[in-house]
């Protein structure tokens, strides 16, 4: 019983959610048999609903939020104990560590995912894999790299870190919060079972007709991204609220850490946005389920609607991605150079500008698929237009940069290298986004390249440096320098060698999505697949260092890169509510080299052991 | 606490004042919706510009007065 | 959870929570707003402003009176919740949830009548059916919290001024469901 007892939510939960389909197919079945339809997708469909049901009312919101909808005293599951982490926490610095957890192990996979792309790609022809189930594990690659993308940093660290660099002792609906994070396993689980039926080949873009048409592991897919976009707003939500109220007393706007605001501003998108996608895949699964005619001609539809719906979410999307990378960015290297952000104040309002510009740019997506010539030099503008906040920023991180003491550690390094990917991604983003170059580059390899440079480069380098940067932070055990210095060096040469030889393959001609090229770029595509096993080899090491420090690592002290702003000035952990007592933001968080300069006034009691935050710059 | 109490119930309307604004913003409404059944019924085609400048201070009365927006900057309504 | 420091700066006073909630519920709004966004766009994006003649006008303006009436009741339920009126509370609460259902029965019957003239399957169809019946989805959600927050008022939940947010919490999302439908009504029965 002792070994079960840790489970024993998750048990009831798969318990639930077994029922919850029962009942749901039941339901399904009832309706599609008075009127003769087809039962088997209705029956899916309908029978996850149910199954998402049982699943989060046995995971705990029974316990912890629903009793209370009917009278009763709701009780906590949170306790000191990893116990917690099979259920319904509210703690956030519980839910943070869950998502992070869970998200690399997603990119793990993801990633060995990409290692059997590349071994089909080693040479022409087709040599193991069906197109089928190439379509299949390159569509997974993709959906899955970009929930990595999207919630390791919104859902891992900001949930890990903004309560924290706020001063706060939670987040402002702590069940919410729980909500949007034990939503992911049902959408974890639909990935899964996608291959048992029939695979997927839309990509994850899930254009129409292909989406319509094609076998029920569509329909997997097609609900997992809509369950997946409800927890992207849920904690978009909770973010906004808790940036707003939470703020420790004293931390005016002009005093919150950079990472916080980019928080804000990825929040703002996965607020709203991403209701647009979530009615695009309920309109897919209209004309899939029902028979609907909102793509398809014969019955009035026109599959070019889904395109501008699905980038006005998508387009966006990618600064979800983006700006918190930024933030973990810019933090890292102002603490590590010894130096303030650099235009602080130009900083926020570019990120601020590029919420807004996201939002008018979609269609630079579109430039051929059959939308109206007229359409596509507005689109080009105001695509080139928000390079301009992007390159403040970019401005921002080199002014850090600029003369500064840099403490080459291991996140350090990282955000260094996220400076370089994101420089080569961006300028290749130009000729993408001009109309005449992308006519010919569209669906090549420069494509893949080019947004392999800006999110992987760019946002998985960020995490990178925020998991090397918080780890003693979030474990209380130091990781291994020496083996976090060269997993930095393995990663980032083999990255740019496996992604750097794609521009020139893909200018050649080769197409995405495709399992087969022509002969002339044979040579090319081995050498990209041999360096791309030593890439994927490094995450090994990685995973190695992460686990083995996390039990025999030495323990870290409270603030072990002498940073000021407020996550460091209490113990790592952190105790449950955070800081034993309120934290009194009285200056900047980034006035290194300020003489006599203080973030904030915290009780040295649950703080750091040499001294309070004054003493903590390393005297630049 | 109690200090705050106290203003919170004096800057609540009375019931009455309540009740009544509850009234005309519903007549409002009432009188909105049939404008813009006779517009649409009689107005073809072109009645879309006349029911988007029916329809926006409508929806926005509702959002105003009935889910006191401005609360949300202002304290207690 | 309730630390000193939490108590000191009012984080978890009740007037605080009230404050947080109330923005949650406005974020929670916009965030839906923009799915009906999606959808009456589409609707304009893929049909311009074409109509069918066969669309039941006097039903259209029957359910959309309904609907703007039950916003009042529930306007009323929360008036009455913030003066501490339990019995007025409870008696609008009721009037709002048969209201709300009038509405669905009027709005089943409009389904009815449509299959035979534009079924899902056809281009207005589709939108008419998808507009409606996310709508028509809102309003369930709607009606079974109003039913939770009937069950609790007859328990005494929200007998006095401090603890009537979730009333106000309901009224606002109901609010919500009939200013959609404000925009819905016009765009599916009145542009030509
Ligand atoms: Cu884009």
């Amino acid at each position: 019983m002792s070994f079960i007892s840790p489970f024993r939510f998750v048990i009831r939960a798969l318990v639930f959610a077994t029922i919850g389909f029962i009942i749901g197919s039941l339901l399904a079945s009832l309706i599609t048999g008075a009127t003769g339809e087809p039962a088997e997708e209705p029956m899916l469909a309908l029978g996850y609903a149910g199954a998402l049901i049982g699943w989060l009312l046995g995971i705990g919101v029974w316990d912890v939020w629903a009793r209370e909808w009917i009278g009763l005293q709701p009780r906590s599951l949170n306790a000191q104990s990893w116990h917690q982490y099979f259920r319904f926490s509210t703690d956030h610095k519980v839910i943070g560590t869950q998502y992070l957890v869970t998200f690399v192990v997603v990119l793990l996979l993801a990633g060995f995912l990409a290692m059997v792309l590349r071994v089909e790609l080693a040479q022409p022809g087709i040599a193991f894999l069906s197109d089928q189930n190439y379509n299949t594990v390159m569509s997974l690659h993709g959906i899955m790299m970009i929930a990595v993308a999207v919630a390791t940093i919104i859902g891992g660290f900001a949930n890990f870190g903004v309560p924290l660099l706020i001063g706060a002792d939670d987040v402002a609906f702590p069940r919410i919060n729980a909500l949007s994070y034990w939503i992911i396993p049902p959408v974890a689980i639909l990935l899964l079972l996608t291959p048992l039926f029939g695979g997927f080949d839309t990509g994850w873009t899930a254009y129409p007709p292909l989406s319509t048409l094609g076998s029920s592991g569509t329909l997997l897919f097609l609900l997992a991204f809509l369950t997946f976009g409800l927890s992207s707003i849920l904690g978009g939500l909770n973010f906004l609220a808790t940036i707003v109220f939470l703020r420790a007393p004293g931390m005016g706007w002009s005093r919150m850490p950079i990472f916080v605001w980019s928080v804000f501003c990825a929040a703002l998108i996965s607020l709203t946005a991403t209701q647009f996608v979530a009615a695009g895949l309920l309109m897919v699964m209209l004309d899939r389920v029902v028979g609907m005619g909102f793509f398809d001609s014969n019955r009035g539809g026109d599959a070019l609607l889904f395109e501008h719906i699905f980038w006005f979410y998508s387009h966006p999307a990618v600064y979800i991605m983006i700006l918190p990378a930024f933030g973990i960015l810019l933090e890292v290297l102002s603490h590590f150079a010894r130096k303030p952000v650099y235009a602080y104040r130009w900083v926020v309002a570019s990120m601020f500008s590029i919420v807004l510009i996201s939002f008018i740019v979609w269609a630079h997506h579109l430039y051929t698929s059959g939308m109206p010539d007229f359409l596509h030099i507005p689109f080009m503008v105001t695509t080139e237009l928000i390079s301009i906040p992007t390159g403040v920023i970019f401005l921002s991180a080199l002014g850090i940069i600029w003369r500064g003491r840099l403490w080459l550690t291991t996140p350090m390094l990282f955000a260094l290298a996220v400076v370089f990917n994101f420089l080569i991604g961006g300028i290749t983003g130009i000729f993408l986004a001009d109309v005449p170059t992308d006519i010919h580059l569209q669906d090549t390899y420069f494509v893949v390249a080019h947004f392999h440079y800006t999110i992987m480069g760019g946002e998985i380098f960020a995490i990178m440096a925020g998991i090397y940067y918080w780890y003693p932070k979030i474990t209380g055990r130091m990781y291994n320098e020496r083996q976090g210095r060269l997993h930095f060096w393995w990663m980032f040469i083999s990255y740019n060698a496996t992604f750097l030889p794609m521009f020139w393959t893909g200018v050649w001609g080769m197409n995405r999505r495709v399992a087969d090229y022509t002969d002339n770029l044979a040579d090319l595509n081995l050498i990209i697949t041999g360096i791309s096993f030593v890439m994927g080899a490094s995450f090994l090491l990685f995973v190695y260092n992460m686990v083995s420090s996390s039990i025999r690592g030495p323990v870290a002290e409270a603030n072990p890169w002498r940073a000021r702003t407020l996550e460091w000035q209490t113990s790592s952990p952190p105790p449950e509510e955070n800081f034993t007592t309120p934290p009194q933001v009285v200056g900047d968080p980034y006035d290194y080299g300020v003489p006599d300069s203080v973030h904030a006034v915290v009780s040295p009691s649950g703080g750091s052991s040499d001294g309070p935050a004054e003493g903590a710059d390393r005297g630049a | 606490m109690a200090l705050r109490k106290e203003q919170i119930v004096a800057h609540k309307p009375s019931r009455r004042d309540a009740t009544l604004l509850g009234l005309v913003v519903f007549g409002a409404l009432m009188a909105m919706e049939i404008m813009e059944l006779v517009i649409g019924v009689r107005i073809t085609p072109g009645a879309l510009p006349l029911l988007v400048l029916l329809v926006v201070p409508g929806a926005g009365v509702i959002v105003w007065f009935f889910m006191h927006l401005p609360a949300v900057w202002g304290g207690e309504e | 959870m309730t630390t000193e420091h939490a108590v000191e700066h009012g984080i978890h006073s009740p007037e605080m929570r009230v404050k947080i909630n109330r923005i949650g519920l406005w974020l929670f709004i916009l965030s839906d707003a923009f799915f009906f966004v999606a959808l009456i766009s589409s609707r304009f994006y893929l049909h311009g402003t074409y109509r069918p003649d066969d669309l039941n006008q006097a039903l259209g303006l029957g359910v959309s009176i309904v609907l703007l009436l039950s916003s009042l009741t529930v306007y009323r339920a929360e008036v009455a919740a913030s003066y501490g009126d339990r019995a007025a509370t409870q008696r609008n609460i009721l009037f709002t949830i048969g209201l709300g259902l009038l509405f669905a029965v009027g709005v089943g019957y409009e389904w009815y009548e449509a299959f035979s003239h534009f079924p899902p399957s056809t281009g207005f169809g589709t939108i008419f059916f998808t507009l409606t019946g996310v709508h028509a989805t809102h309003v369930f959600s709607g009606l079974i919290v109003l039913g939770f927050l009937w069950w609790l008022n007859r328990r005494g939940k929200y007998s006095s001024e401090e603890t009537y947010w979730p009333v106000e919490g309901a009224a606002k999302y109901w609010h919500f469901v009939d200013v959609a439908w404000v925009l819905i009504y016009p765009t599916l029965y009145l542009v030509s």
